[in-house]
């Protein structure tokens, strides 16, 4: 008996090395990874994941991004954006921490990729530059996004240790922009200009399309000039974007939208969602309309199931916006709804995105992606631009801002209308509004003209705002780090709350 | 007790006693079935030192004086004392010893006499659990045991107590102990009847638990189940049966108060955004328009009531215990069925059991415990967020009873779209059906007389069901699509025991030792899967549905191997000291620390067998004791240590492609977490044991905390997992148990007390970090104990002098807001200013039990309780929150009715004030302010702060039961051996301020997690009150 358990517990001793050494079952590991080609074909599409959960919640980021302005009615929203839309906000708002979490999780895992690809095995090269190109775009545009949100960011752009993490401080705005600036032009210069390409067998390969390609790198880059009012820059790559012959405006404003026409000649960057179930589609756009669609097969429904509590109302100032007879307004805001039995005599809800040809099979299965960048607004720009650097009248500017009216269904400005570099301005802007309403383009707008504070005493004057009970503050052109983030870091020198919050 | 006192003796006058005629005296021992005992300690009894123990053949030979007597002494049986009679040959029958049997004391892979322990052990035996009806094993534990904190956190049924033993050791690993079932090592005891109980004893300290390693840390509960023991067959049957009823209902508004609430704000929130109460009703945005039929309605509905039944439990237990010289035998089978207090919630369990062990031959004896249950738990989906429970409380009281789902359509207008709670307990499945099986095999072989052999091994598979079923009628998280979900995985478990125990006395000393080996493995398999839309909802299983959805299986393993040994040493039973030494191997540590050592010394002493003490006749035990012990916590998760891939999909081009990304950081160093334990122990037994103390004092200190350490953002990933940090837990126990009064008519009173000190010690770099539940905010920070709430501190409400006086306020804050305090002094109300405001974690636990015996007659109350810890109401963010300056019209706690206002007729003028003066005149209400509720209807306000805190002191009538034992020869039936009955009543009445259900809830599946974020209340299942009839019978 002694002799067996001798026998028994030496044999043990011996076997467990083995016994107790155990690796996952039902997970990749890193370690295994970040070696191959595909590899890192998979890795960089964890990067577009981190940006398609900015938009992909029914309460998502995204969605922050239209409450902050004046298209919506001040109060509107529900509690993760409690305050956004009065400015009542504080470092708590929760919409505002998970965008910050994913806007973070795209850098990291795109330094993730910038630091091991160039040792890792690729049987194309051309792959290989077109990842780190993609990297560089989706870094800079995390960058630059939390930067012109938040202010000056920490500068990372290697695979750090946490030790390391913790000691990198705030920078200021600009070396931030300039990090982006520099990621920007490496990404154009390493991008393919389209993502569809004809294999050897003649037969054309699709399946690539949506990932970034080099003019929206250089449309994202453009919008970083925009914002620091540098034209001249921001014309030199919008125009290279025109140039490109690859995109053109929609004769449909509606297909700006709708599913059917995604990734189509308007959609210079957008955010890719899928249908089916896949677990890729978006519930932003349920998010917009409110409780009440949930009669099946009722044809007033604009869902086939129910909306939120929390939908968004337009504000009232934004439906004036509205030139009469402009077609964009129907797309756009659906008024007169039946709520519960009762019909809203008052309120507006935005349907821009409830247009679709694959009818989704749950709240999150909007197959319908969500622009970053559509070539009109390369066009608006680009006439921004021109204007800005020098009014001419009847020009390529004027032309422009006449043909997104045009497909509006409104009469085109005059040089009679439009005298001088300040009225165009004017024009300019307020067609923007419209055409780009509830695309969370409006609040960057506002910033960058530097307008947003009388933009929104303008919106807070008038009763259903609450005529005057709310108001902006000078420090709100940023929104308030994190709370969460700041009692991560716990260390005011390196991470510190923006003045004012 | 009376072998110590007669050691004392011994010593004094053996001299005398040695001149004495001696003879041999051949002897035989036998227990009470006639089988020969082995082992037993044969002493002459006028001088102890002159001893034996019997062979195998239970024989001995002494040489002892012929007017002497010999005195035979056994683990659990009455020590026998037979005069020589100048006799040479003897024969000793033992007789089981009830009494000993209860003070024996098991501890990790062996068995303690009670007054010999050097450690903090506490203990119930079996009749505990059956003189009154449990639906669950733990529930027999809450108020009984010091130390051991077992709280009803959750009342749907079938669902177990929480059980915390010396506070929480951990942050972020699992804080629960380890149970161990016979011998077989688990993670939980789900699923055991009460009634197959042998005993229970709970090793509290680390120098107890220090034998079970890594995984002793947070305390360790021994199970043992019951054994055969009568020598004829002996049949017992026990029922009951019993009624529950909600213990509590909440103060909501009833229909014309929600009417007049929501009329008021309608008008307010019109009146606000620039509209006029002269315009027209249909002219007003919709979300402002007040129904006609509002004015006038008279039928509604109390949502609570009609969710809430009187529901019927029931269970039936039938056993058969045996014993004789071949082995033992106990055979088992009992049904429980219970309906819950919540309409739609069920829960029925079988279970069956046979222990059985057969001696071959005197040296071995092999045996076999196997056991099965099954059980079916449907929650209904009542409990937690956006549940129906959660929704009783919030829909409005227009609601009838068949409205409210996506078919029956909705009252007009109300403002929200909850589904009717009562369709959707009724057509909402969320079943689990469990089923275990165990059964271990062990050899017991006995080398030599003072050195045994034990093998066993143990094999469990855990299968488990759950399936989902949410009809799109009531589906209310899907917006009213129909959806399910099924998963079903099983836990495959094989534990492989090798020991060496070895006893001898020698003189006055005595040693045990214990060495030992184990392996364990355990497997675990999910497949999950989802589905969506269903063409008939009359099947419910996914395979009919329309679309599937996900489908994943998920496998990993863990293995544990071990070392282990212990030895004891008394020396005539005045000194007592115990050693013991695990090392233990785990999969689940780091590739740098894949093992670790886990000692703990011991010693009592004990002062009542002092010879200095023997005049001390009212003193029968008087024992110290100190322990110290290294023990850890291996609950860390499996392949933490590893980096892994997650799945991270993108979309490009409208279809799927696959991503991946690194999901945390590698840690090579991961370990267990360390407790090191200090305890020291105070036992005393007065005036032949009618007053019997136990006391302990500990300190605890948890270092090597895994970590999930909340990290920047900027990384790109949420935490870490590191081994950094340490946790203090001190605290004191009393154990009082006191005859108060003896004879015909008794009285016993037994009373425990716990107090535990808890505090964060280190976190490494960091030295707080807060966390959240929804708009809750948790912090755990050096200094302060784990968890604690931190939120505003409120103050009443700000009024019109404060804002003149220039109070701090927060941006937007108007008259009427509740009013913060500006604890960080800088003027501003804002983040700063949230202040720790103490955890959950009581600081005292208590309970009291009074029994009263006289003829046949028992009685016994129990009533327990804590004092201090809090509670957080966060489920009541949707109903004690007056709906602030959102649209919808969930039902409120009646107060709000109440809530500050300002003067409307000034504001707005007579003809525009918002209040609907006629249906408050019409139905008797009145707006007028309480004085305390303030205005949420405008301005700006947190709902973090201290109005949703309460005090979770509590006191609680746990239980009264009253039986009778009837006198089996008045019923002159020949088989009946005994028969009780009993009258149960549980959860008689709980004393508190907290206007929630239970000040014990803790909800961990909305926001909470049981480390950092305790003591949660989100319309958790409230515990209901329950009257039981019962009998118990043997044949």
């Amino acid at each position: 008996m002694k002799r067996i358990l001798t026998i028994l517990i030496f044999g043990l001793i011996l076997a467990s090395c083995d016994f107790l050494d155990l690796q996952p079952e039902d997970s990749y590991t890193v370690s295994a990874s970040y070696k191959t080609q595909d590899d890192f074909e998979k890795a960089i599409a964890g990067v577009y994941d981190s940006q398609q959960r900015l938009y992909s919640g029914a309460d998502c980021w995204f969605r922050a991004m239209i409450i902050r302005g004046d298209e919506v009615r001040a109060g509107t929203g529900g509690s993760s954006s409690t305050g956004i839309s009065t400015f009542l906000d504080d470092a708590k708002v929760p919409i505002l921490a998970t965008g910050w979490q994913y806007l973070w999780q795209m850098i990291a895992r795109s330094n993730m990729i910038l630091c091991r690809i160039d040792d890792a095995d690729f049987k194309d090269e051309t792959m290989r530059a077109y990842i780190k190109g993609e990297a560089y775009a989706l870094r800079a545009w995390a960058y630059y996004t939390l930067c012109w949100q938040f202010g000056g960011m920490p500068l990372i752009t290697s695979e750090m240790s946490l030790k390391e993490v913790r000691t990198v401080a705030r920078s200021d705005a600009d070396a931030t922009f300039a990090l982006a600036e520099g990621d920007y032009k490496r990404a154009i210069s390493l991008l393919p200009a389209k993502w569809e390409y004809t294999a050897d067998d003649g037969s054309v390969n699709k399946d690539y399309v949506g990932r970034v390609t080099r003019y929206a790198a250089m449309g994202g880059l453009a919008r970083l000039y925009m914002f620091r009012s540098e034209f001249s820059k921001a014309r030199f790559y919008l125009k290279q974007i025109i140039d490109s012959g690859l995109y053109d405006m929609e004769e449909n404003y509606v297909d700006c939208f709708v599913d059917s026409h995604d990734n189509g000649k308007e959609r210079v960057w957008e955010v890719q969602f899928s249908g089916n179930l896949t677990g890729e589609g978006t519930a932003f756009i349920s998010g917009l309309l409110p409780d009440g669609y949930n009669k099946e097969g009722d044809p007033t429904a604009l869902m086939p199931f129910n909306g939120y509590s929390t939908a968004m109302r337009i504000a009232l100032n934004m439906m004036d916006c509205y030139e009469s007879g402009d077609i964009r307004k129907a797309v756009s805001t659906v008024q007169n709804l039946v709520v519960s039995g009762v019909k809203e005599p008052v309120y507006s809800y935005i349907i821009k995105y409830v247009h679709y040809s694959y009818r989704p099979q749950a709240r999150d299965d909007w197959a319908n992606n969500l622009p970053i960048m559509r070539y009109t607004d390369v066009l608006m720009l680009y006439a921004e631009c021109l204007n800005e650097e020098g009014y001419s009248a009847g020009g390529e500017a004027m032309r422009i801002l006449n043909r997104v009216r045009a497909r509006a269904g409104l009469a085109p400005y005059t040089s009679a209308e439009l005298t001088n570099q300040a009225s165009f301005r004017t024009a300019l802007r307020d067609e923007r509004r419209v055409e780009f309403a509830f695309e969370g383009l409006r609040w960057q707008d506002l910033l960058r003209w530097g307008t947003a504070q009388d933009a929104m005493t303008d919106h807070f004057s008038i009763p259903d705002n609450g005529k005057g009970y709310y108001k902006m503050n000078d420090y709100q052109t940023v929104f308030p780090i994190p709370y969460d983030e700041l009692s991560r870091y716990n260390d005011d020198s390196v991470m510190w709350q923006n003045p004012g919050y | 007790m009376k072998r110590s006192i007669a050691i004392i003796l011994f010593i004094h006058f053996a001299f005398f006693l040695a001149s004495a005629q001696s003879g041999q005296v051949k002897g035989r021992v036998l227990d009470e079935t006639g089988a020969p005992v082995p082992g037993a300690y044969v002493t002459d009894k006028s001088n102890k030192v002159n001893g034996t123990t019997t062979d195998l053949e239970g024989r001995f030979t002494l040489i002892i004086d012929a007017s002497s007597s010999v005195e035979v002494s056994f683990m659990g049986y009455s020590t026998a004392v037979v005069p020589v009679g100048g006799k040479d040959k003897l024969t000793v029958t033992l007789e089981p010893d009830v009494q000993a049997l209860k003070d024996v004391v098991v501890v990790g892979y062996g068995s303690v006499k009670k007054s010999d322990l050097t450690y903090s052990v506490a203990k119930m035996t079996d009749d505990q659990f059956k003189e009154r009806a449990f639906s669950t094993m733990s529930e027999a534990f809450q108020g009984m045991l010091s130390g051991v904190r077992a709280s009803a956190q959750d009342g749907v049924p079938g669902e177990e107590l929480t059980i915390r033993i010396r506070g929480t050791n951990t942050i972020n690993g699992d804080s629960s102990p380890l149970y161990v079932i016979d011998g077989i090592p688990s993670d939980d005891m789900t699923d055991i009847s009460a009634s197959d109980i042998a005993s229970v004893q709970i090793l509290k300290d680390a120098a107890a638990t220090s034998i079970y390693g890594a995984r002793g840390g947070n305390g360790v509960v021994l199970i043992e189940t019951k054994q055969g023991t009568a020598s004829k067959p002996v049949v017992n049957f026990g029922a009951w049966y019993g009624v529950q009823q909600v213990e509590k209902t909440l103060d909501m508004m009833t229909g014309p108060e929600w009417i007049a609430y929501n009329m008021f704000r309608r008008n307010l929130s019109y009146k606000r955004a620039g509209g006029s109460l002269k315009t027209s009703m249909d002219e007003r945005p919709a979300q402002y328009q007040i129904p006609s039929y509002w004015a006038d309605a008279t039928e509604f509905s109390d949502w609570q009531d009609i969710v809430f039944r009187t529901a019927p439990i029931q269970e039936y237990t039938l056993s058969v215990s045996e014993k004789n010289k071949n082995g033992s035998t106990y055979v088992s089978v009992g049904y429980l069925d219970q309906d819950g207090i919540v309409i739609g919630s069920s829960y029925n369990r079988m279970n069956g059991r046979i222990n059985k062990s057969i001696k071959i031959g005197s040296n071995l004896t092999i045996g076999l415990n196997m056991n099965f249950s099954s059980s079916d738990q449907d929650g209904a989906g009542a409990s937690g967020k956006e549940a129906a429970l959660h929704h009783a409380l919030q829909v409005t009281p227009l609601m009838r009873i068949d409205e409210g789902t996506r078919d029956l359509g909705f009252p007009e207008n109300i403002g929200m779209t909850y589904p009717n709670p009562l369709l959707r307990l009724k057509s909402t499945k969320a079943l689990t059906h469990l089923f275990n099986w165990g059964g271990s095999v062990f050899a017991e072989y006995k080398i030599t007389k003072n050195l045994r052999f034990k093998s066993q091994y143990g094999r469990n598979y855990a299968a488990k069901t759950y399936e989902h079923f949410e009809p799109g009628n009531v589906a209310y998280s899907t917006g009213f699509i129909t959806n399910g979900r099924s998963y079903s995985n099983k836990k495959d478990k094989w534990v492989l025991q090798n020991t060496l125990t070895f006893n001898r006395r020698s003189g006055r000393h005595t040693f045990d030792a214990v060495l030992g080996q184990s392996a364990e493995q355990l497997r675990f398999y999910q497949i999950d899967a989802t589905a969506t839309g269903w063409p008939y909802e009359t099947v419910s299983t996914l395979n009919v549905a329309t679309t599937p959805t996900n489908a994943t299986t998920r496998r990993n393993t863990y293995t544990g191997l071990s070392f282990f040994g212990r030895g004891n040493w008394n020396y005539d039973d005045r000194y007592l000291l115990t050693v013991s030494l695990r090392y233990d191997g785990s999969s689940r540590f780091g590739a740098n620390s894949k093992w670790g050592l886990f000692p703990s010394v011991s010693g009592g002493w004990k002062i009542s067998s002092e010879p200095f003490m023997r005049n001390v006749t009212f003193l029968n035990l008087l024992k110290i004791r100190a322990a110290y012990g290294v023990a850890g916590n291996d609950r860390i998760g499996d392949y933490k240590y590893i980096p892994m891939l997650g799945s991270y999909n993108a979309s490009w081009n409208g279809k799927k492609v696959s991503g991946l990304a690194s999901s945390n950081i590698s840690n090579p160093d991961l370990q267990w977490e360390r407790t090191r334990s200090l305890d020291l122990g105070l036992d005393i037994s007065l005036w032949k044991n009618r007053v019997q103390l136990n006391a302990d004092w500990y300190n605890n200190i948890t270092d090597n905390l895994l970590f999930d350490v909340p990290i920047p953002m900027t990384s790109g990933y949420p935490s870490y997992t590191e081994n950094v940090g340490s946790i203090l837990n001190r605290g004191w126990e009393v154990d009082l148990t006191t005859f108060d009064i003896q004879g015909a008519f008794n009285w016993q009173t037994s009373l425990n007390l716990s107090h535990n000190y808890n505090e964060v010690l280190d976190m490494g770099d960091i030295t707080s970090f807060t966390t959240f539940a929804f708009d809750g905010v948790f912090l755990t920070t050096v200094g302060g104990p784990v968890s604690q709430y931190y939120c505003y501190q409120a103050d009443g409400i700000l009024t019109a002098e404060d804002i003149a006086a220039g109070v701090p306020m927060m941006e937007g804050q108007r008259e009427g807001n509740p009013k913060y305090v500006d604890a960080s002094k800088d003027g501003k109300i804002n983040e700063e200013d949230y202040v720790a405001q103490g955890s959950s974690l009581p600081d005292l636990t208590w309970g009291i039990t009074n029994k009263f015996s006289w003829k046949g007659f028992d009685l016994s109350v129990l009533v327990q309780g804590q004092v201090g810890g809090q509670i957080t109401f966060l489920g009541a963010r949707q109903y004690d929150n007056g709906t602030g300056g959102s649209t919808n019209s969930t039902n409120q706690f009646s107060h709000w009715l109440n809530g500050w206002k300002p003067d409307f007729d000034a504001m707005y003028g007579e003809d525009e004030n918002p209040i609907p003066r006629e249906y408050l005149e019409a139905h008797g209400l009145s707006m007028e302010w309480d004085g305390k509720t303030p205005n949420v209807c405008y301005g700006k306000y947190s709902q973090n702060d201290t109005r949703r805190l309460y005090d979770a002191t509590y006191v609680r009538i746990k239980n009264i039961t009253l039986g009778y034992e009837v006198p089996v020869k008045a019923l002159h039936a020949r088989h009946v051996k005994g028969l009780r009955t009993y009258v149960s009543i549980d959860n008689v009445k709980t004393f508190s301020d907290y206007p929630g259900f239970n000040p014990e809830a803790n909800d961990t599946s909305a926001g909470g997690n049981n480390t950092t974020r305790q003591g949660i209340d989100y319309s958790t299942y409230p515990l209901c009150r329950r009257v039981v009839l019962g009998v118990n019978v043997k044949f």
